[in-house]
């Protein structure tokens, strides 16, 4: 497991840009109790997906305003099309770790536990 | 440099009613007396020479900063007459940059909406191209089927951002330069009249309301018709019975200018107030209730004061209110004449009223000038008369042509 951030950095509602060496830039996102981690960049526009803005349990990019699930990655709206990449985090003791660095998580599994 | 350094007093404390005033003809005998060619409102020909050599090349007045709303906020500006769409910025440090609004993939406008905070990028709505604040373009969707190879005819991304414009910001005023190869800076073009402004206040006043008329008139016959009191206590009956009666008059009840000045290609006329108008009871009405208002806040050397910035920005004082206007040439027949009313900030709701009140007293007076400005170029555009001819009161018309010829002259010369 791998250190993200603390809790206490991703208040509700809030965006995280995180880099660990080895991994592509990761945006940690705090949505109705649960913490998700994505890919940090859009896979259409390579543009940084914390200047957007978080819509449901939707990550919307800034430029094109496409949109992932911060769930599943999935594209959930056009221009977007390829997935993002999904992580799956743990919280300890008020810390946030990365669980199991790199993979894609399939569609359905849930990514976060509290 | 003004040219009126030799010049005599001219105004009595009390007012220019004395037969010893010397005539403006005399202390400006450059501008001469003679009867002026219709020509230059009604011809293509002219026109087209000023679309290129005037707003083609000239340092224009196309905002202000009340026109932003601080850092990282745009503003969008079509100028018709030189086929021209602008995409003005102001940066998160506050620098204020206009750029041609024009994608560099295939031309596309770039930005559709007025004004507002800036998005992420400027990203346009054809392919998607993301541009930053500053112009630089820094995303191409699909890139790699590009030929970004920074060879002869294959410009690569850093070669590809937003063209800016020469951008120079006045007191709050944002002029641009079209000009790409021109390199006389702003304050070049606003030689003394930058100078009479020196310290002036700008910052206290605030935008409060902004009109953009459609009138079928040359923008000089509209530029001419604001330029001048003559005009005041006979066009009726807002002028005559409600606004412009405060002017000052001789015994006869004609207006006179109490100060005229040449400022390189730029002018100024001043007037006095009449000691014995008589307002209206609601306008006295408002002056009791707030005694306030007529105290003066700005450094002004007349209660009304009106400069034109060559080519097409006035700047007017009527007391604690200030006026702009910008007019805009889209066709030798037809302008849009942009009016803007400032005032200082309202301090509590009889100021709301006030200010309110002059807005619509004022704008009353201005519909009542749209009125006859189409008339106006019918008539000129009859050929009834191929000349107009100018008083000494309308010295300042006069002074206006003259630069224009004077700059367009040099222009060609250029």
């Amino acid at each position: 497991m791998r250190h993200l951030c603390s809790v206490a950095d991703v208040p509700a509602g809030a965006l995280l840009t995180v880099r660990l060496e080895g991994l592509p830039d990761l945006l940690v996102c705090h949505v109705d109790g649960k913490f998700h981690v994505v890919e940090a960049t859009c896979s259409h526009g390579a543009v940084p997906l914390a200047e957007g803005r978080v819509l449901g349990c939707e990550i919307e990019c800034p430029l094109h305003a496409g949109r992932f699930d911060l769930t599943t990655g999935e594209a959930t709206r056009r221009p977007a099309k390829k997935p993002i990449q999904v992580f799956t985090c743990v919280a300890d003791d008020g810390e946030l770790y990365l669980e199991q660095p790199g993979v894609l998580v399939e569609a359905g599994m849930a990514s976060t536990s509290g | 440099m003004t040219q009126t350094v030799d010049r005599p007093e001219t105004t009595t404390p009390e007012g220019d009613q004395t037969p010893e005033r010397p005539r403006w003809s005399q202390l400006f005998p450059e501008l001469g007396t003679g009867a002026v060619s219709t020509d230059r409102f009604i011809s293509q020909e002219f026109f087209d020479r000023e679309t290129k050599l005037v707003f083609g090349r000239s340092w224009i007045n196309v905002g202000t900063v009340h026109d932003l709303n601080g850092a990282k906020t745009f503003f969008t500006r079509d100028l018709k007459v030189v086929g021209v769409s602008l995409l003005v910025v102001e940066n998160a440090s506050g620098g204020i940059q206009a750029f041609h609004n024009v994608c560099s993939h295939r031309g596309n406008k770039l930005v559709w909406e007025d004004s507002g905070p800036c998005p992420f990028m400027f990203s346009c709505r054809f392919h998607g191209w993301g541009y930053k604040h500053d112009g630089a373009l820094a995303s191409v969707p699909d890139e790699g089927e590009f030929h970004f190879t920074g060879e002869p005819d294959h410009p690569d991304k850093s070669g590809l951002g937003l063209v800016p414009v020469r951008t120079e910001v006045w007191n709050g005023f944002i002029f641009v330069n079209l000009d790409a190869n021109g390199t006389d800076p702003l304050s070049d073009h606003l030689g003394p009249l930058a100078e009479s402004f020196e310290g002036f206040p700008f910052d206290k006043f605030e935008l409060r309301s902004r009109y953009e008329v459609q009138d079928d008139a040359n923008w000089k016959v509209i530029i001419d018709a604001q330029n001048e009191i003559y005009h005041l206590p006979m066009l009726a009956p807002q002028h005559r019975f409600l606004g412009g009666g405060a002017f000052q008059t001789n015994e006869e009840g004609f207006t006179r200018l109490s100060d005229f000045e040449r400022y390189g290609l730029h002018t100024l006329y001043t007037s006095d107030s009449d000691v014995n108008w008589v307002d209206t009871p609601l306008r006295t009405a408002m002056a009791k209730l707030n005694t306030e208002a007529d105290v003066p806040m700005f450094p002004l050397r007349a209660p009304f004061m009106f400069h034109v910035c060559f080519p097409n920005l006035i700047i007017g004082f009527l007391g604690n209110f200030m006026f702009t206007y910008n007019v805009w040439p889209e066709s030798v027949g037809h302008s849009v004449w942009e009016i803007r009313m400032h005032h200082p900030k309202a301090e509590n709701l009889a100021d709301r009223v006030t200010h309110d009140l002059m807005k619509v007293r004022f704008r009353d007076l201005l519909c009542e000038d749209v009125a006859g400005h189409a008339a106006l170029q019918v008539g000129l555009e009859s050929r009834a008369r191929d000349i107009f001819v100018m008083g000494d009161q309308e010295v300042q018309i006069r002074a206006f042509h003259k630069n224009l010829d004077v700059y367009m002259e040099r222009a060609d010369n250029d």
